[in-house]
């Protein structure tokens, strides 16, 4: 890496975000971890991240795809790729389209099913960053 | 037959001259019993007679004998008492005072073996009189008899013209062979209507709809499925009636139409509304009705509503949703803290001390995804019956209590809390001990939970010889007022998603304590001064209530009490 990346990880899982933060810190990240979509746009009006992992389920089962819809509309942080972290394997019913909305426009660059293994998270962010 | 004694005596005398065998008869049923029995060739009857009612005698002597004929004498003139008699359909009219040679030729008539019926002549042949003579004559109790029914539901069927029966002044007569003819055109009726009857019997909707899209007939579970009177079904558009819609449906969506096109049964999943606009999930049969040319003319359309099974299968699928939800969400820093203490390279860059926390932190999840297992497979076994409660006589404070604080160590570690315990006697009490430990530790676990870190969990143990009570107050989100009587309802959850449950920690210490005919209730409200006051307290308390705007550090409280047990006092643990 030839610089440190930002990342911001949204979870609503306290015991997630602190696990999830030291495997991110141990491979070379800067991560910055917020509780809630609130918090979440609050903390991006103050820095931009490389990348923003997401989870979809917090306060409302759709939380994090409202989420996802805001920060793609905002100029300022709709090219920031999401990798969204979600416990509904898309193998299953949950037709995520019609949660979203429209099909065409959604807003995710990556899924990632949840429980994932730090090997699998850290390969799926280099992928999105690139590097 | 006439009240008037000396006309009847005049003409008895008379037509005796003649040769006629003539006899005067007073009482009805003598006079029945008389064509029955006797033959009687012709009948001469006076209007007057039985105050003035002799006429309505006319249909029952019909039913009798048909060819009996009969000459009606009358002292009223008028056309109307004439039309009236005439209609009976008698044999010959005379207005009083008679001319006995209008009656003289009337009888010769009468007797000349000839007369009118339906039109046609016919000769009077004698085994048939004495066929139609051989008709009994039956009052209502014989007829109850015969028909094997109580006597007022034949008087109810007789009154109501069901039964053929003709009125003498205020009793009613039956003719047997009548009465016969009744029962089998009836079963044969009823034969013709096993079709309505069976679909009665059916639980599920079925009408019978026709090539225009009218329902033409249907059965009482239709009416009740569709919540709408019959009057209103019969000969309007099933589409209209199911589905509250002024045009039809869809062929792709209508089995009705689909079965008379393709003239085999068809079957869907259908919503319908209910008067009141409530969804009804319903499987819709179409069944088409072939005629002999092939044609379907009719559809039987079966509704089997299924909303109660459709709901069942609804909220089952919501429970396992929710409980695979909570699984995975449980297992993310899991599987994310054991992963990276795997990895050579990434272990190898945390400190020893991180790795430990990460240890713990596994557990605890591992210890919640085990109590979440615990409290649903209680809760599960509960409702199916299969919970078995084996108690016995424990000290709950040597024997359990000290245990349960041990394993929530870590979990209250991790988040920087601390129970403080206070103990008022100890006696032992008659419960199960497992399930004991796992109330204390569901409440223990949803203080930890809803807890604020860093903070206290105070546990108040007081055993008397009558009864046991734990009480538990910790400080933390609080139950909403209005929730306090919900809390202990299954999948009942306040605050944030975020704090992982199964939503039946709570469910299951109740449970728990109605086995054990205890009681258990749910308090909260406001810290002041570190002391805990009740929404109630708190509102009822003018100065308190002036601080509701400030940020008041809220607690929540749960009161389980048991009863000892008669004879704890008596046994060894």
């Amino acid at each position: 890496m030839s610089q440190q990346r930002n990342i911001l990880l949204v979870d609503d899982d306290a015991d997630f975000l602190t696990a999830t933060k030291i495997v991110l810190e141990k491979s070379g990240y800067r991560v910055k971890t917020c509780l809630s979509a609130k918090e979440c746009i609050a903390t991006l009006k103050i820095a931009k991240p490389d990348l923003i992992i997401l989870d979809v389920m917090m306060e409302t089962d759709h939380t994090g795809f409202d989420l996802c819809r805001e920060l793609k509309r905002d100029i300022d942080t709709k090219d920031i790729p999401i990798l969204m972290l979600t416990a509904v394997d898309q193998k299953y019913p949950l037709n995520f389209t019609s949660v979203a909305g429209d099909e065409s426009w959604l807003p995710v660059d990556a899924f990632i099913d949840k429980p994932v293994e730090a090997k699998v998270l850290l390969e799926r962010i280099k992928k999105l960053l690139k590097d | 037959m006439d009240s008037d004694k000396e006309a009847v005596h005049q003409l008895m005398r008379l037509l005796g001259k003649e040769g006629y065998k003539v006899e005067a008869i007073e009482q009805i049923n003598k006079m029945l019993e008389k064509i029955k029995n006797e033959q009687i060739d012709v009948l001469i009857l006076a209007v007057e007679a039985w105050d003035n009612r002799g006429y309505e005698l006319i249909p029952t002597i019909k039913k009798m004998n048909r060819f009996l004929p009969i000459i009606v004498t009358s002292a009223d003139d008028s056309i109307e008492t004439a039309t009236r008699v005439r209609e009976q359909g008698i044999f010959f009219y005379a207005i009083k005072p008679l001319d006995i040679k209008e009656i003289k030729l009337a009888l010769k008539n009468a007797l000349s073996k000839k007369f009118v019926s339906s039109g046609e002549a016919l000769f009077i042949q004698k085994e048939e009189i004495q066929k139609a003579f051989d008709d009994e004559i039956l009052d209502l109790a014989d007829a109850s008899k015969i028909l094997k029914l109580s006597k007022p539901t034949v008087s109810k069927l007789v009154r109501n013209g069901e039964l053929p029966a003709s009125r003498i002044g205020n009793k009613w007569y039956l003719i047997r062979n009548q009465l016969l003819e009744w029962l089998r055109v009836t079963a044969a009726g009823n034969q013709r209507n096993y079709g309505t009857l069976i679909l009665e019997t059916m639980d599920e909707g079925v009408a019978v709809v026709d090539r225009r899209l009218k329902i033409v007939s249907c059965n009482s579970a239709y009416l009740q499925a569709l919540d709408v009177p019959r009057d209103q079904i019969i000969g309007e558009y099933c589409y209209r009636v199911s589905h509250r819609s002024v045009v039809p449906c869809d062929e792709s969506s209508c089995p009705v139409r689909q079965a008379f096109r393709t003239k085999r049964p068809v079957k869907f999943m259908h919503i319908n509304y209910d008067s009141e606009g409530n969804e009804h999930y319903c499987d819709v049969i179409a069944l088409p009705m072939k005629e002999k040319d092939g044609k379907v003319a009719h559809v039987v359309e079966i509704i089997r509503d299924n909303t109660e099974t459709y709901n069942l299968n609804r909220h089952l699928n919501w429970i396992r949703s929710f409980f695979a939800h909570e699984c995975r969400k449980t297992l993310g820093p899991i599987v994310m803290n054991i992963s990276a203490l795997v990895d050579e390279n990434l272990s190898a860059s945390i400190s020893i001390e991180r790795r430990d926390k990460m240890l713990l932190s596994s557990l605890c999840s591992l210890k919640f995804l085990h109590d979440m297992i615990r409290n649903y497979i209680i809760s599960c076994k509960y409702e199916t019956e299969k919970l078995q409660c084996n108690k016995k006589s424990v000290y709950v404070y040597k024997n359990i209590f000290p245990q349960i604080i041990e394993e929530f160590h870590p979990i209250l570690s991790k988040k920087g809390m601390d129970i403080e315990t206070e103990i008022k006697g100890e006696r032992p009490i008659w419960c199960d001990p497992d399930f004991i430990k796992i109330a204390f530790s569901n409440l223990i676990n949803n203080a930890v939970k809803y807890g604020t870190a860093k903070t206290k969990i105070v546990c108040w143990l007081k055993m008397t010889d009558d009864e046991f009570e734990f009480n538990i107050l910790n400080e933390g989100v609080g139950i909403p007022h209005d929730k306090l009587y919900d809390i202990f309802n299954r999948f009942t959850r306040f605050g944030k998603l975020a704090i992982s449950g199964t939503g039946l920690g709570l469910h299951v210490v109740k449970l728990i304590v109605e086995m054990h005919n205890g009681t258990l209730k749910a308090q909260s409200g406001y810290l002041i001064d570190n002391k805990p006051i009740t929404y109630d307290e708190f509102y009822a308390n003018e100065n308190l209530y002036k601080m509701k705007d400030k940020n008041l550090r809220k607690f929540a409280r749960f009161i389980l009490k048991i009863p000892s047990g008669e004879d704890t006092q008596k046994m060894e643990v």
